[in-house]
């Protein structure tokens, strides 16, 4: 297996390392072939391109470009100019006039470029397509789903207008559904059925994953879009994380077990709606919930799940519930001050010995 | 009027506790009733409360936290009118240089409550009490008083396995049997449910095995008939059972011991609970420091717990720290029987009805003798085979050479 | 620009009864009956009006907070516009919109959007749909002068001519954006010049004149069918009411307002169908009635309907 991350050595020669198989969602045995996350995306819109003539793509450079991070490269090649469009760059109407195909039958799939530019969109996210169908008495349905890379890597150096990560924004609307895969099958296979909701569907790509390899079934799939992944049992502890995080929880995970702690992992690939009953049996299940997010601590999804915790599972708390999550601060450039702005498994490695205690 | 305001005594072994902050200012108004001081005592944090109503004046000068004040000495008045004189108290002594950090919590601990104090177990010297939700639960499931459980996680706070652990000292050695109900479902009471979970831990996580031996009683017998001729009231059997057990466990630390996490865990007290029947199911009062008592006085404790058997019920201090138990259902005509291990603790003995039987001495002298069989069960983990073989050698020497004349501690 | 006498008359009539319904929603409002908001388009009749009468059902029309007018014109009920805005079941809506967010699809009406600026970007996108799909209707998003200060507003020029898409953006010039005047917020007079930055056609037509502003109309549309691209069409038009009903309007003297009432868009266009003999006085006032006793029924039946049932609170958030 290749090593795609990263310095863990400081855990100790033996420390397990971030590898793909780390999570395996294909059955031995079931056809598949490998893929990287920005393949899984692509593959993803591809195929629906071909079953379905109403999807098509729109936003900045995703035509012969191939998009900022190259997801929709090859594309335009096989689509042309009219199904994989450019655009100007107009945040606010990319999303809208977005919205106003979906409304008259097509299922669009637009692409703003980094989450951070979508503060320029918020009013055609928020209070037009997440609102449509509600304001007019479900005359219409808003179908498309809004990509968006998000989210940043140690030593990535993208600073603060290129590295956030906003789900609980989009979360936070009724109206929306948020999803945030952390593996290339689960970009896939929610990536279809995104373009196969009725509903807008806000589509989180954490870019440091996009490199990261994983198997995906060669058959059709598609993944709902109101599920938790427990991407690993256990009985000690449950760690609630989405986005790369997971691969964090996954690697702390193994580093626990090695300690005689047995790590459960949830995965809130589909932030919203948020399914409340996997997270809550989980920690009714374990008594204890460390909850991983990359995103800000305050008001972060970290928060949500919280409380979801305290909601489905109180009675059943073994030790006060524990959040690892992002420093409260713009992202940094220099290397030496964004260190330590995101969790890593070390994080996630104390908070579980914490609350084991 | 003036009132003066001391510390009381709290606790049944409390000499002294220890200031930790006043919670009304010189002068202040209070209320009867009303806390106005926090003492600790070695095992409790606790309020004490205003003893009239009135204003506080007259604080003696050097209660500073981590002094110590010994029960009975006033630390100020409460008067009707500020204007009322008091009399000046002199300087407590200083503090000990290193007031001694609360002492780790142990399950065997016991929180007790006094009249005229609220109290709250605060290991870490603050606030309310620190207790997981599931600890909070089991606690209502099990009927157990969360203040009154001693809690060994971070800051003390009260954890699930705390609470199961502290129902555990209240729950029989045996299984309770339901009685006859009608068609349908009985109800098993708090205490036939903790019963019913220890004892499934029990069984499933200790191993057990037991040995039996058949213990000669002409010493208690006698002692008993001596006693009664002598105009007093007998002791019961059982009280001579609980004084030889006592005896020989202060031999046999082990059998006293608790295993946990691969080592065995000494306890300084020999404290033997013993079994009682009540309605609500089975109860294990426990007769605290047992080796130190005469065969009378533990005579004693055990007529006063049958008695709360029988009316008030349990306190929670009577039902924590035991160390061992004695389940004796001899007077159920009951020949002899095995008993469960009653976790933590390492070893149960069962003891059935005294029986008379012919005895064929080493001389060949053939006699009656009145005869009682008892049966240790122990955990495996922490005693073998031997270990329980010289314990049930000891009770029986202890139990055979019971004295006749008095019944005196052995 | 063939328009014969009964689509005239017909013209008059839903000016009228966008009028009617003004006044009778602004009662309401005033007696606490309707609740939140009501935008009137009183003054502006016949901008909505010689817009939609130039369009197809299978047109696409996106409205604004001030939108009860556009969806009259594009033909949707007033009973149920009527019983949208009280609140109730039977609403277009069913309730969940009220005043601002009146949509009625079945009409060509993707909805009133009630952020300033916010239906330019979905209209494109309509558009662009039709393009994709090579259908030839055309979609027509409504804003008032100061809409066109908003970024949507030059993203959806911008993007439309670009692609030559569909649409007529209607700019209805009523010269207030809630209490400023558009001379204090932006530094040309004519708006329509500002389609010149975007390579299309800019009309300024009087939108106090129905016939006029239907012309104008007809031409932008043929020239959106025909692939052409967008047009911008300005219709100078004024705001005889407060921004909302009751407003106490500090911001313009009554003068002015008293000035402009002397060219209420109805008594004009009710003077010339009656001068040029395309309709008698008696047959236009048989409109009048006709129209008043509607909106009298209308009234009636919005109220009559039943609100929706709280069991439904959370129908329709998601499809």
């Amino acid at each position: 297996m290749t090593t795609i991350e990263k310095d863990a050595t400081s855990l100790g020669s033996t420390t397990p390392v971030m590898t793909p198989d780390l999570i395996n969602q294909v059955g031995s045995g079931v056809p598949s072939h490998e893929l990287s996350y920005q393949e899984a995306i692509r593959e993803a819109l591809r195929e629906e391109m071909v079953r379905d003539e109403s999807v098509f793509l729109l936003g900045e450079d995703i035509g012969v470009h191939g998009g900022a991070f190259g997801v929709t490269r090859t594309l335009f090649d096989q689509f042309g100019p009219e199904r994989v469009r450019n655009t100007p760059i107009s945040e606010n109407t990319i999303v809208g006039a977005a919205t106003g195909a979906a409304l008259v039958g097509m299922r669009p799939v637009a692409e703003i470029m980094f989450v951070d530019f979508s503060g320029l969109a918020m009013d055609q996210i928020a209070n037009q397509a997440a609102k449509l169908r509600f304001m007019t008495g479900g005359q219409c349905s808003v179908p498309w789903v809004l990509r968006m890379p998000q989210g940043g890597g140690a030593g990535k150096s993208t600073a603060a207008q290129h590295s956030q990560s906003l789900e609980v924004w989009y979360a936070h609307i009724p109206g929306l559904k948020v999803v945030f895969p952390s593996t290339p099958y689960d970009a896939k296979g929610l990536m279809k059925a995104a373009i196969r909701d009725d509903n807008p569907v806000i589509f989180l790509e954490q870019k440091f994953l996009y490199s990261f390899r994983g198997s995906v079934p060669d058959e059709d799939y598609v993944l709902p879009l109101s599920e938790c992944d427990v991407k690993r049992t256990g009985s000690d502890v449950t760690v609630v994380a989405s986005g790369y995080m997971v691969w964090h929880a996954m690697l702390a995970a193994e580093i626990l077990a090695g300690e005689g702690i047995d790590v459960e992992v949830v995965d809130v690939r589909t932030v919203s709606p948020l399914d409340e009953d996997t997270i809550g049996a989980s920690v009714r299940k374990t008594g204890r919930a460390v909850l991983v997010a990359e995103a800000c601590r305050s008001y972060g999804p970290t928060g949500e799940w919280g409380m979801v915790v305290m909601e489905h599972a109180f009675d059943y708390l073994q030790a006060p519930i524990v959040r690892v999550a992002g420093r409260d601060s713009p992202i940094p450039f220099a290397n030496s001050i964004e260190a330590g702005v995101w969790p890593d498994s070390q994080d996630i490695v104390k908070a579980v010995r914490g609350v084991m205690e | 009027m003036v009132t003066e305001f001391y510390v009381p005594k709290m606790s049944d072994h409390m000499e002294e506790g220890t200031f930790v902050e006043w919670l009304v200012d010189e002068g202040d108004a209070v209320d009867k009733g009303q806390p106005i001081l926090v003492i600790d005592t070695d095992k409790v944090v606790a309020e004490v409360e205003a003893p009239a109503s009135g204003f506080l004046t007259g604080i003696r000068p050097g209660l500073v936290d981590g002094a110590s004040i010994s029960i009975g000495v006033t630390v100020a008045f409460i008067v009707d009118d500020l204007s009322e004189d008091v009399p000046a108290l002199e300087e407590l002594g200083a503090p000990p240089p290193e007031p001694e950090s609360p002492p780790v919590a142990e399950a065997t601990q016991s929180a007790r409550v006094a009249e005229g104090a609220t109290t709250s177990v605060r290991p870490d010297g603050g606030g309310p009490i620190r207790a997981t939700p599931a600890a909070r639960k089991a606690a209502r499931e099990l009927g157990v008083d969360l203040s009154s459980v001693s809690g060994t996680g971070p800051r003390g706070r009260v954890s699930e396995s705390d609470v199961q652990r502290l129902a555990a000292q209240a729950a029989p050695a045996q299984p309770g049997l339901a009685g006859d109900g009608e068609e349908g479902w009985l109800e098993l009471t708090q205490v036939q449910k903790v019963t019913a979970r220890r004892m499934v831990e029990s069984v499933t996580e200790v191993p057990q095995f037991s040995l039996t031996q058949r213990l000669d009683m002409f010493a208690v017998v006698a002692a008993r008939d001596a006693v009664a001729a002598d105009g007093r009231s007998k002791p019961s059997v059982t009280a001579f059972l609980v004084q030889a057990v006592a005896s020989a466990l202060s031999d046999h630390p082990r059998v006293n011991g608790f295993y946990r996490d691969g080592r065995i865990e000494i306890n300084s007290g020999i404290n033997i609970g013993v079994a009682f029947g009540t309605d609500a199911g089975l109860y294990v009062p426990v007769i605290h420091n047992a080796d130190r008592l005469s065969v009378e006085e533990i005579s004693e404790e055990l007529a006063q717990l049958q008695a709360l058997a029988n009316g008030d019920g349990f306190s929670s201090s009577d039902l924590e720290g035991g160390t061992f138990t004695l389940s004796n259902l001899g007077m159920y005509g009951i020949d002899e029987f095995r008993a469960i291990v009653n976790p933590p603790q390492a070893a149960i003995l069962a003891t059935g009805r005294i029986w008379k039987d012919t005895s064929v001495a080493s001389d060949g002298e053939i006699s009656v003798r009145d005869l009682i069989t008892a049966t240790v069960t122990a955990d495996h983990r922490s005693l073998d085979g031997v270990a329980v073989a010289e314990f049930l050698a000891s009770i029986s020497t202890c139990i055979g050479n019971v004295d006749s004349g008095i019944g005196g501690a052995g | 620009m063939g328009i014969d006498n009964a689509a005239k008359v017909e013209m008059y009539r839903r000016m009228v009864l966008i009028r009617e319904f003004e006044i009778a929603a602004m009662d309401l409002f005033k007696r606490g009956e309707i609740k939140g908001a009501v935008h009137p388009y009183i003054g502006q009749e016949a901008s909505g009006v010689g817009v939609c009468t130039a369009l197809e059902v299978e047109d696409l029309i996106a409205g604004t907070h001030r939108s009860h007018g556009h969806n009259l014109a594009k033909g949707a009920r007033p009973d149920r516009m009527m019983a949208e805005i009280l609140g109730k079941e039977a609403g277009y809506c069913k309730g969940r919109g009220g005043s601002m967010h009146i949509a009625a699809f079945d009409t060509g009406s993707l909805g009133a959007l009630a952020v300033v600026g916010s239906g330019i970007p979905i209209a494109v996108g309509a558009a662009l749909a039709f393009q994709m799909k090579g259908q030839s209707h055309v979609t027509v998003p409504f804003t008032g002068d100061a809409g066109t200060n908003t970024g949507n507003w030059h993203e959806g020029l911008n993007m439309a001519s670009t692609w030559k898409l569909p649409v007529v953006f209607v700019l209805e010039d009523n010269k207030y954006g809630v209490s400023t005047n558009i001379r204090d917020a932006t530094n040309i007079e004519d708006l329509s010049i500002r389609a010149k930055s975007y390579g299309i056609p800019g009309v300024r037509v009087d939108g106090f004149d129905v016939l006029a502003v239907y012309e104008a109309t007809v031409e932008a549309v043929f020239r959106a069918r025909s692939g052409d691209g967008p047009t911008l069409l300005v219709t100078e038009s004024y705001r005889l009411e407060g921004h909302y009903a009751g407003e106490p309007e500090v911001y313009r003297e009554r003068s002015e307002v008293a000035e402009k009432w002397k060219h209420d868009p109805i008594p004009s266009f009710r003077r010339i169908l009656a001068d040029s003999g395309v309709a008698s006085s008696d047959q236009l006032d048989a409109v009048d009635a006709a129209v008043k006793a509607e909106i009298v029924s209308a009234v009636e039946f919005a109220k009559a309907s039943p609100e929706p049932d709280s069991s439904t609170r959370v129908d329709y958030i998601y499809a």
